[in-house]
Order: C-alpha cells, then sequence, then structure tokens
C-alpha cells in the first residue's frame, strides 16, 4: 500500500469541488450577514441610551465567548421544539454571521471610536442631522482604517465554515471524510482540503490587503 | 431522565474543563518557543517559526484535528481522542499565540534593547530579565482571549467522538427532547467560565506579574 496515491487524488477532486462551492458560499453569505449585523450592533452600542449600549455590549460578550458549534446547535433544535422549522442552510449560515457580527462589531467600534472628537464637533457646529454625520463623516473615516481586521475576520469565517457539518451541511471537509470512509483512504482527501484551506487563506488575505488599499485611497486617508 | 442529564453535563464539563487546560499549556509553551524563534536574528530559525505560524493559522482547526485523527493511523500511529484533542488544539492555537508574543515582544521599547547592549548583556540574559518581563504585560490581555478561543475550540472535538460539554448538552438534549433546557444551560455554562473563571484569572495574572504597574481599567 502506497502512502500517497494519485489516483484517489483525482477520485476525490469532484467532491472537494461541490464542497468548497458550499464552503465559499456559505463564507460569503455569513460574512455579508457579519458586515452589516456588526455595523448594526456597534450603532446600537453607541447608542446615548445607557441601558440600550450595556444590554448591547453584554449580547456582544455572550456571543463572543460561547462556541459556534453550540449556537448552532441552539438555533437549529430549539426551533422545531416551538414548531418553527430552520432549513440547516439558514440556520447554519444565519448563526455564522450573527457570531461573526459580535466580532465585527468590536472592530467597528474600535474604528469609531478612534475617528477624533473634533470630527463631532464640527458636525454640530455644521447643523448636520445625526444621521448625516453618521453617513457622511463619521463611518467614511472609521470603516477604512479597519478592514484589515474586518478580513482576517473573513479569513477566520473561512475556517469555521467546516463547523456547519454537525448539522448535515455537506460542506468540504465533511464530503472529504465521507469520500475517506467509503474508500478507507482518508490521508489524500484530508490533506487536500487542507491545502485547500492553505491556498484560499493565502489568496483571501492577499483580496483582504488589496480592498484594504483601495478604501483607504479613495478616503484620501494615511 | 433529568437527572441523567445533569450528570452527563456536569461531566462534560469536567472534560472540557480538563482539555482546555491541556490544551493551554500545550499552547503557551509552543507559542512561547515559536515567538521566540520568529525574533531571532538568525534568518533559517525565522523561516522555520514564519512556517510553523502560516500552516497552523492557514488551516481550518477541524482539518488539523481531522488529520491528525484520521490521517495518521494510516502511517501506524493512532492517538487517543484525547491526545489528538489536547494536542490538537493546543498545536493550532499555538499559530495565533506566536504572533502574539512576537508582537508583545517587538512592542518592548527599542531603548531596552540598546541599553542591554550597553550593560554588555548576553542576548539570553536580555531576553530573560529586561524584555520578557515587560513583554509579558503585553501579552497578557490577548493571551486571556485565547484562552477563552480555546475554551470555545474545546466543542470541536464533538467531531472526534470525546463527550465534552457540547457533546454532552447535545446527548442529555437528545435523550430528554428537552433541547431548550440543555442548550441553554450549556450556552450559559461556556459563558460562566469564559466570565467568571478565565477573566478573573487573567486579570489577577496581570496584577501580579506587573509589581509597580497600573493598567487602566479595560472592557
Amino acid at each position: 500500500m502506497t502512502i500517497w496515491d494519485w489516483s484517489y487524488v483525482w477520485e476525490a477532486l469532484p467532491h472537494l469541488y461541490l464542497g468548497a462551492i458550499v464552503t465559499v458560499e456559505a463564507t460569503l453569505f455569513g460574512f455579508a450577514i457579519a458586515l452589516i449585523l456588526g455595523l448594526v450592533f456597534a450603532l446600537i452600542r453607541q447608542s446615548r441610551n445607557r441601558y440600550v449600549s450595556t444590554a448591547m455590549a453584554e449580547v456582544v460578550e455572550f456571543i463572543r465567548s460561547t462556541p459556534l458549534l453550540l449556537q448552532v446547535f441552539f438555533i437549529y433544535f430549539v426551533g422545531p421544539e416551538f414548531g418553527m422549522y430552520i432549513p440547516a442552510w439558514i440556520a447554519g449560515v444565519g448563526m455564522l454571521g450573527v457570531h461573526y457580527a459580535a466580532y465585527c462589531s468590536e472592530c467597528y467600534r474600535a474604528g469609531i471610536e478612534t475617528v477624533d472628537g473634533g470630527q463631532w464637533e464640527a458636525c454640530t457646529a455644521l447643523n448636520l442631522s445625526p444621521q448625516r454625520s453618521w453617513r457622511a463623516i463619521i463611518l467614511p473615516q472609521a470603516i477604512p482604517p479597519i478592514t484589515p481586521a474586518l478580513g482576517n475576520y473573513f479569513v477566520g469565517m473561512f475556517k469555521d465554515a467546516p463547523i456547519l457539518a454537525a448539522i448535515a451541511i455537506p460542506e468540504m471537509l465533511q464530503r472529504a471524510k465521507n469520500f475517506g470512509g467509503e474508500n478507507y483512504r482518508y490521508i489524500e482527501a484530508i490533506t487536500m482540503v487542507g491545502f485547500f484551506y492553505l491556498v484560499f487563506s493565502l489568496v483571501a488575505s492577499a483580496i483582504v490587503q488589496a480592498v484594504s488599499l483601495w478604501l483607504n485611497r479613495r478616503y484620501h486617508l494615511q | 431522565m433529568l437527572s441523567f442529564g445533569v450528570a452527563a453535563l456536569v461531566k462534560g464539563m469536567l472534560v472540557t474543563l480538563i482539555v482546555t487546560l491541556g490544551a493551554s499549556l500545550v499552547t503557551s509553551v509552543l507559542a512561547l518557543i515559536v515567538g521566540l524563534m520568529r525574533v531571532s536574528p538568525i534568518k533559517p530559525v525565522r523561516w522555520l517559526a514564519i512556517g510553523y505560524i502560516e500552516f497552523f493559522r492557514g488551516t481550518s482547526l477541524l482539518v488539523q484535528v481531522y488529520w491528525w485523527f484520521f490521517v495518521l493511523p494510516i502511517f501506524g500511529l493512532a492517538l487517543s481522542p484525547w491526545t489528538v484533542a489536547i494536542f490538537g488544539i493546543g498545536l493550532c492555537a499555538s499559530g495565533y499565540g506566536a504572533e502574539v508574543v512576537r508582537a508583545a515582544i517587538q512592542a518592548v521599547d527599542r531603548g531596552q534593547y540598546e541599553a542591554s547592549i550597553a550593560l554588555n548583556f548576553s542576548r539570553l540574559t536580555m531576553m530573560r530579565r529586561i524584555v520578557m518581563p515587560q513583554a509579558i504585560r503585553a501579552l497578557l490581555p490577548s493571551w486571556g482571549n485565547m484562552l477563552i478561543e480555546l475554551l470555545k475550540a474545546t466543542s470541536l472535538t464533538f467531531f472526534i467522538t470525546i463527550a465534552e460539554f457540547t457533546s454532552a448538552a447535545k446527548l442529555a438534549a437528545d435523550t430528554t427532547g428537552n433541547y431548550l433546557l440543555f442548550f441553554a444551560v450549556a450556552l450559559f455554562g461556556y459563558y460562566i467560565i469564559a466570565r467568571a473563571l478565565i477573566t478573573p484569572f487573567v486579570r489577577w495574572l496581570e496584577r501580579r506579574l506587573s509589581p509597580g504597574f497600573v493598567r487602566e481599567a479595560m472592557a
């Protein structure tokens, strides 16, 4: 028995390809949710009402310090108890998004807090409405500097996607494991998944870097 | 039925704590070694550390765990799930930890290095007596975050048949059919370990290891 058999590599590739599509889709949808919801969390946390902002901070802290796997289980299994059946795909991707939204909101917060206080005063002096101050003045200065940090979460999310296998979403690693189980050959399939992850991570971080450069230049920062 | 569930949860909590503790020891030791290698003046040593860090940070934890668990037996090295859990999670986290160590070491003021050279300290003495005691203060807050990440990562041993807290909650919920209760208890269990055990412990360490320095209150 050879240790590495290329024929299994070719045989496994179509399975892994299907799985890779699921993984990438889950990551992209999840990240879209995380970016938007994270901003919402961060804005709620900036609320003047002390109770609202404290409650939001606690919720974010709670989401951040409990495991994603358990959260996915919670959404997926508790719903049906109340007659609310949530499809695995929506539960999985949605929870992935919410989990990372909590992380992203901390990033946004850091970005918002580093915007110079004088900018707020200038907004008040120019009689801009709060909405307009946020949209036109504060956020364009707060977000570009934190794109690298947000990008890290994009890569991190991609690496957390295998957790979705626990609620029977056939992503890449799950398919590799099934392929290995059918053929009693785990080494090629799982090693290749690892290799794909490495390539994807490196490509994704290169994209993140490019986006961050572009955004910073677009808004004339740095 | 309920008492069975409670017993399973208690046992699961213990397993989670043991795996977290084991993995954090593995991570701390490896991260320190690799982090120091990462700032070594010798190029090949540095490259080795960069390769290690990129490898463990670039692939998914679960892929790594599966690799240890399903692929290594092919080479005749069948590890027990416990070993895989503690070392798999520990190795993966050490990649992140090494970067934290590097950042902390590089954050130490340049003048401290220059002063050590001026005082003719050997590199070992400089690291041990001057640089590390200062770096550790910058290190601890990130290290605390890493411990919480580790705690959460132990839930992934669900996939390699260890009955830790998440698996125990699932088992208890499946048996009794009361998903809301057991999953809610498990979620709060993790939250309590993180907030009432790990965070105060790290704060205490910070106070212990920075005599003469007052850290401003942190979130």
